[in-house]
């Protein structure tokens, strides 16, 4: 019966670790979960009392510790082996489902890098399509519009041209909030460099 | 205006020394494996009483995770006579060379360490 519970004890554990290695393979928990088994197993000394599977348990850790310090340790592994961009992705992600604040870190990064792939794939586009798209700047305002088509400034047949007046959106257009917050920057013209003719 | 409290010196101290204990602990298990093959309770074992280094459970595995990811040991499931599956850990070739070259540094960075430190003998003010 004692065997019996310490079994029960020892798969209750396993489980609980087990619940907090999702960002792991199928493959990689199975075999993380074999080797604490066998651990214990040793440990304990083949008894398999409640008391001396609890003794090995306390030492190995909680089993959040004790998932944590096999997931964060196989993905680092992986980030210092492959450092091509998806595969630091993936394990960016991986780590994210750690915890909230993990997966809040990877949000928030996670925006950093499309703002910066949206700006470059703008960046890419503007010479080949050069109608307002993207970041269209004043040169005597010091102002600035986010823009992804229309007329922010007065523009010529075919190429944009740009003139030295705030943007005003159109009757009926609804600024967007970057138009609001780079309006802003007009009413500060230090410095402002005023456009010749 | 506020500043950020220091830490009591002891907890500084046992920082370093944890720091000092996982930058070591690598070497410390690669060279366990330097007999022979081990699974990882006898690592364990052979860490406390040849070296005197208490290791925590929980963190032997994932270390071998990544030893074994960087090529440097390699592992099998054995059957045991106590019942269960064990998982042998063996250094491999690379292993085998990579953990000459970390004793070799150790060695010099313990004994560089070791001169400078010999003035401290004696001189308790």
């Amino acid at each position: 019966m004692s065997r019996e519970q310490g079994q029960a004890h020892l798969d209750t554990y396993l489980a609980q670790v087990h619940r907090h290695l999702r960002a792991l393979s199928d493959a990689e928990a199975r075999e993380t979960l074999a080797e604490l088994r066998s651990h214990v197993l040793d440990r304990a000394g083949g008894q398999l009392s409640p008391a001396a599977v609890e003794a090995a348990i306390a030492a190995l850790g909680s089993p959040r510790d004790v998932a944590r310090l096999n997931v964060t340790e196989r993905v680092a592994t992986v980030m210092e082996t492959d450092r091509s961009p998806l595969s630091v992705f993936r394990a960016t992600g991986r780590l994210a489902r750690l915890s909230l604040h993990g997966f809040v870190v990877f949000l928030v990064s996670l925006s950093g890098y499309g703002l910066a792939a949206a700006f470059l794939i703008t960046a890419v586009v503007k010479p080949f399509m050069p109608a307002p798209r993207g970041a269209v700047g004043s040169p005597g305002r010091r102002s600035v519009v986010l823009a992804r088509g229309g007329r922010p400034f007065a523009a010529g047949p075919r190429t944009p041209r740009l003139v030295d007046h705030p943007y005003r959106p159109r009757r009926g257009h609804r600024p967007g909030l970057a138009h609001l917050a780079l309006r802003g920057l007009e009413r500060a013209p230090h410095g402002a460099r005023r456009a010749a003719g | 205006m506020k500043t950020k409290q220091a830490a009591p010196p002891d907890d500084e101290t046992g920082r370093w020394e944890t720091q000092l204990r996982k930058g070591g602990l690598g070497l410390a298990v690669l060279a366990t494996l330097w007999p022979g093959r081990l699974y990882g309770l006898e690592m364990l074992r052979r860490l406390g009483a040849d070296a005197g280094l208490s290791v925590p459970e929980g963190t032997i595995y994932p270390l071998l995770s990544r030893l074994k990811a960087e090529g440097l040991v390699e592992s099998e499931w054995v059957e045991s006579d106590a019942g269960h599956p064990r998982k042998y850990y063996a250094l491999t070739e690379l292993g085998r060379r990579r953990v000459r070259e970390m004793a070799i540094g150790w060695r010099a960075f313990a004994n560089g360490l070791e001169r400078l430190l010999a003035p401290l003998d004696g001189d308790h003010r």
